[in-house]
């Protein structure tokens, strides 16, 4: 195997481990917020993050599709 | 699928269980999201939270494996498919989470196991295993 091969790899399971980070951070920052204003956690974004996700699997599964794979 | 392909969805595989079992698992514990550098959920609305972020990293990484092609089409549909009832299951536990929170916190937890079956069932199809129980 070659190492352009396994750091493609684990280019690529950083970049999911980012999408991770990237999502739980977005909450981590409403729950600071909210508990520092002692306000109700709002959950607007956490809920929007949600949903942008889903309409990238809908369209990258369109995309799939057109494509033939 | 050859040997560098195997290899190489092990990689991507492992990155995904790994991710979603760290929010998952370790966020509704305090000292381990304390530990990531993350806001610990001091409560159930704050667990659910967490649960959805799962979530959305579970949509975003399948996103991102249909479009390199890791995952085909039909795949995706199905795993997409299992993530969404994890996401309507959380939805019910936050309808709930003011009239019955212990029933809410429950659900949460139940979902956060899914997911993590969700990401297990996705790392061995990748791997092609000999046997991969549907989660």
């Amino acid at each position: 195997m070659s190492a352009a091969v396994i750091v493609a790899g684990v280019a690529e399971g950083l970049q999911l481990l980012d999408n991770l980070i990237s999502a739980a951070a977005s909450v981590s920052s409403a729950i600071t917020k909210a508990q520092s204003t002692g306000t109700p956690l709002d959950m607007t974004t956490v809920l929007s993050d949600e949903a942008q996700a889903e309409n990238a699997v809908l369209a990258a599964i369109a995309a799939a599709k057109a494509a033939g794979h | 699928m050859n040997v560098i392909s195997r290899t190489r969805s092990a990689l991507v595989t492992a990155g995904l269980a790994l991710g979603l079992l760290t929010l998952s698992l370790l966020c509704l514990d305090l000292s381990g999201c304390a530990s990531l550098g993350l806001a610990p959920a001091t409560g159930a609305q704050e667990q659910l939270a967490y649960a959805y972020a799962g979530v959305t990293a579970a949509l975003n990484t399948l996103a991102s494996a249909t479009s390199s092609g890791v995952v085909s089409s039909a795949e995706a549909t199905t795993v997409n498919a299992d993530i969404l009832a994890v996401k309507s299951a959380l939805d019910t536990a936050n309808a709930a989470m003011s009239t019955n929170e212990p029933a809410a916190v429950q659900a949460i937890t139940a979902a956060t196991a899914t997911l993590a079956t969700i990401s297990s069932y996705l790392a061995c199809e990748q791997a092609k295993e000999a046997s991969c129980p549907p989660p």
